[in-house]
């Protein structure tokens, strides 16, 4: 119990996996979603640092890609809050049961 | 300093996982801006503890800082006063989702356990007792990526400057109003 | 004279040719010009007759020749069919009489149908005849013969239905069309039994299959094959497909609905050559034929003729009159080929197709002349055209057998029926109902009061043609010496002079001294068209049960697939509600699920 193996790290990336997850589906507003995908992103990041701190590999591969990782979502949230703010023009509201435009 | 090490190692869980359940239940939407502070700031801190310590400052200032003044500032222009009720529908999306989280967890916990006893070699490989004095591999990272990752950093690169363009137009983008 | 036996396919194909030209000719509108219509297919029949008319001669020479020449055209096993040509004494009068009256009818028609329209369609029509009705003449075999007499079918057909464009006339051509049907489906069944025969139980296969020329090799391995009463019941088949052509007695039917064609056509094909296929058919299986067979065959024939011969003596309609006289006339040649005497069957045909188109094209003329066809409307007609009242006189002597050509024919039946009293009666029983209706039809039409609409007709082709056909009438009579002059002889004499004397008297006073009991039968065609309508109405009933199959079983069948497809769909597309959250909780459950799938076959592994 008080030795921290590898195993310890990827449980605790995959509860944080879940809770973001959940938190995308119940969540009303949608900067909360976004919020909420950043969160699924750190772990995600979580479980790629742990498996290359813990092996013994000859590139450190995995903590690049977690740098890619947040790289790329960092920038995805800040289109997803522009596109938002359009909406937020044309619709005056922005909870999740608004925006059913695609329905059928 | 083992336990030290892993007192402390639980002691950032919980905040994280707290503060995570916070985010998704508060009802305003300021404080969960805040609670996400929290999270991120966590996480930079568990990655110092896995000896990546670029990963962690980049984590810290990025998600954590600059992402979260983004989503300030985007609460603070769309200006929803509304208090989020947490009645949560039984609709069939929660009980899907739920059921799909839930599968998820115990499919992949399950698998974890039935592999634990056959892999010696998950012991800690790095040297654990020095909580601070970890080792720094920021040259090996820097070295690492513009030699042998060369082409998907020169990729991301064109990839923001993309993005950049993108947002600009969308911010300016006069569209057909209703 | 090589010349022409090695080239007798050119007599088939140059209609066939002459067709095609004028067909492509309306689409590049070259042949608009009527005349070189008429003009080029005169041309090819012209041709086809100075071709028949030199292998006739080959053929009559001391040493009577058979010309066959054929080619493989399918080659599968045991099956080895030939197409070809074979040309003996009866091609030979066939073909000649065929390309004659051809020709003297295409005269008629440039004169007759000038001033309709759809002038080369007729020609068109004309000539594909030609060419099928050559194929048939010049068959080798059982199948080319098959084959080309469902092109006379087709021919027909589309020359009956020539004036579409009124309702009944292409219902009409319909009905022809599907009762010669009738008879095709007999003939092949026929066909196919033979086939099956020949191929299966004859070891020593002959070299053409199904040749006219091995017939009587066949008749000797098939009766020792078969029982009599099997063997007889294929051949009747053959029988009905014959019987069905030449509109014998249970269907003639056909040959009164064929009526609406123009006249020239009815003319040409339905009482000089296309219902003689009925007959050529029998005369080339005739070495197959068994007594009990030729038997049915006279049976038939006579029936037909007495009772055609009764039905038209009180038809008010000239074409219906003619056309029951034409299927009681072929009752008479079916008769004679019962009466095995085959000569005179022929002869008997040749003279009787001259006279029957010499008849035809004179009501051809009384039809453009008073514009009807019903005897109650035509009066006076001697004093208007005197010509034509002698070209009928002349058809009329010929067909009551009195003078002329049918004189002679009528003897020589006479004569090979001597020994039969029965037989003996019923054809001169036929030949009082002949003169009587034919003289009726006469004294009707051109004698009495003369109306003032007509005008005499002025074509030169029309009055060309029918003074050759009446030049056709009269001498072949002469060209056959008559044996010897007795009793019968005299007594047919006298029974055909009372009916011409009964039918003027029925004329002045103007109504017939028969039972009205027997009147009413003949004049309503002893009901036979009512009993075809009333089989007809009872099919009613299927269709009626078919009709509510169709509409609620198959088509309900359809309402339903697409009713619950689209219930389904309904139900389906309540699942997509325009929610991105909803959407990833549907990833994450399918996720689950395939973790799940996958935990399980990694432990399944595992343990085995």
């Amino acid at each position: 119990m008080f030795e921290i193996t590898l195993y310890h790290y990827l449980v605790l990336s995959l509860i944080l996996f879940a809770i973001g997850f959940i938190g995308i589906i119940i969540s009303k507003n949608i900067i909360k979603v976004l919020i909420c995908i950043e969160i699924v992103m750190s772990a995600i990041n979580l479980n790629f640092i742990a498996f290359t701190a813990y092996k013994n590999y000859l590139f450190l591969s995995g903590m690049i890609f977690a740098l890619f990782i947040t790289a790329i979502s960092a920038v995805q949230t800040a289109i997803g809050l522009v596109l938002i703010y359009q909406i937020y023009k044309n619709k005056e509201k922005i909870t999740s049961e608004e925006i059913e435009e695609l329905k059928g | 300093m083992e336990q030290l090490n892993a007192i402390i190692f639980y002691i950032i869980s919980a905040i994280i996982i707290f503060s995570s359940i916070a985010v998704i239940f508060t009802k305003k939407i300021m404080k969960s801006v805040f609670f996400a502070l929290v999270t991120f700031i966590c996480f930079g801190l568990l990655f110092f503890f896995l000896n990546a310590l670029f990963n962690g400052v980049i984590q810290i200032s990025i998600y954590g800082i600059a992402l979260c003044i983004l989503f300030a500032i985007a609460v603070m222009l769309t200006n929803n006063n509304e208090e989020e009720t947490h009645k949560i529908k039984f609709s069939p999306t929660i009980i899907l989702a739920f059921l799909g989280v839930i599968m998820i967890l115990s499919s992949i916990l399950i698998f974890l356990k039935e592999t634990m006893m056959y892999d010696s070699v998950f012991k800690t490989y790095i040297n654990s007792s020095h909580i601070l004095t970890s080792l720094d591999n920021t040259k090996q990272l820097s070295s690492e990526l513009l030699t042998h990752n060369l082409y998907s950093f020169e990729l991301l690169g064109l990839y923001l400057l993309i993005v950049l363009i993108g947002i600009l137009v969308l911010l300016t983008f006069k569209g057909e109003s209703k | 004279m090589d010349f022409f036996a090695n080239n007798i396919f050119l007599i088939m194909f140059l209609p066939l040719w002459i067709c095609l030209i004028i067909i492509s000719g309306a689409f590049i509108r070259l042949t608009e010009n009527r005349k070189m219509t008429a003009f080029l297919t005169s041309i090819s029949t012209l041709t086809g007759l100075v071709f028949s008319i030199a292998l006739f001669n080959d053929i009559k020479s001391p040493q009577p020749i058979i010309i066959e020449d054929s080619f493989s055209w399918l080659n599968i096993d045991n099956l080895n069919i030939y197409l070809g040509v074979l040309l003996d004494s009866t091609s030979a009068i066939f073909l000649v009489i065929l390309m004659l009256i051809s020709l003297l009818i295409q005269i008629y028609s440039y004169g007759y149908m000038k001033n309709k329209e759809e002038f080369n369609k007729y020609f068109v029509y004309l000539n594909f005849f030609n060419f099928a009705m050559t194929g048939l003449i010049l068959s080798p075999n059982l199948i080319q013969l098959y084959i080309f007499w469902e092109l006379v079918g087709v021919a027909s057909y589309l020359l009956i239905g020539f004036f579409h464009k009124k309702e009944d006339v292409s219902q009409s051509a319909k009905k022809v069309f599907i009762i010669n049907r009738f008879g095709d489906t007999a003939l092949l069944a026929g066909i196919i039994f033979f086939a099956y025969f020949s191929i299966t139980y004859m070891n020593q296969q002959p070299n053409e299959f199904l040749a006219f020329s091995d017939l009587d090799y066949f008749h000797n391995q098939l009766q020792s094959l078969t029982y009599p009463n099997v063997y007889n019941l294929v051949l009747s088949l053959f029988l009905i497909g014959a019987f069905v052509k030449s509109a014998q007695f249970p269907f003639q039917q056909w040959l009164i609905d064929a009526m609406k064609a123009p006249t020239p056509v009815s003319a040409l094909i339905h009482s000089a050559t296309m219902v003689c296929a009925g007959i050529f058919l029998i005369i080339r299986i005739y070495p197959l034929l068994s007594d009990e067979l030729l038997k049915i065959i006279l049976s038939i024939g006579l029936i037909t003729a007495v009772l055609c011969a009764f039905i038209a003596i009180s038809q008010n309609n000239i074409k219906k009159m003619l056309a029951y006289s034409t299927s009681s006339q072929l009752g008479l040649m079916f008769t004679a080929i019962g009466l095995q005497s085959i000569p005179v069957a022929i002869i008997y045909l040749v003279i009787h197709s001259f006279t029957k188109a010499l008849l035809f094209l004179c009501a051809g003329n009384i039809s453009q002349i008073s514009n009807s066809i019903e005897t109650k409307d035509i009066s006076g007609l001697r004093k208007i055209d005197f010509y034509l009242a002698i070209y009928w006189l002349i058809g009329a002597l010929s067909l009551s057998g009195l003078f002329f050509g049918g004189f002679t024919s009528k003897e020589m039946l006479l004569n090979i029926a001597e020994n039969n009293k029965s037989i003996l009666f019923l054809i001169l029983l036929t030949s009082f109902m002949s003169t009587f209706y034919i003289f009726r039809t006469y004294f009707n039409i051109f004698e009495g009061n003369k109306r003032e609409e007509y005008k005499i007709i002025n074509e030169k082709s029309m009055s060309f043609a029918l003074m050759t056909m009446v030049i056709f009438v009269i001498f072949p009579g002469f060209l056959f010496k008559v044996s010897q002059i007795n009793m019968l002889c005299l007594l047919a004499f006298g029974v055909c002079i009372t009916a011409i004397f009964s039918a003027y008297f029925s004329n002045k006073c103007n109504k017939i001294m028969i039972p009205p009991l027997l009147y009413k039968l003949s004049q309503n065609e002893l009901f036979i068209p009512n009993l075809y309508n009333s089989i007809g109405r009872l099919f009613n009933l299927i269709y009626f049960a078919v009709n509510i199959i169709d509409k609620y079983v198959i088509e309900g069948f359809i309402n339903i697939t697409v009713k619950i497809t689209k219930f389904i769909s309904n139900i389906i597309s309540k699942l997509q509600n325009g929610n991105i959250q909803t959407y990833v909780s549907y990833s994450i459950f399918s996720i689950g699920i395939i973790l799940l799938i996958i935990l399980y076959l990694y432990f399944m592994a595992l343990r085995s």
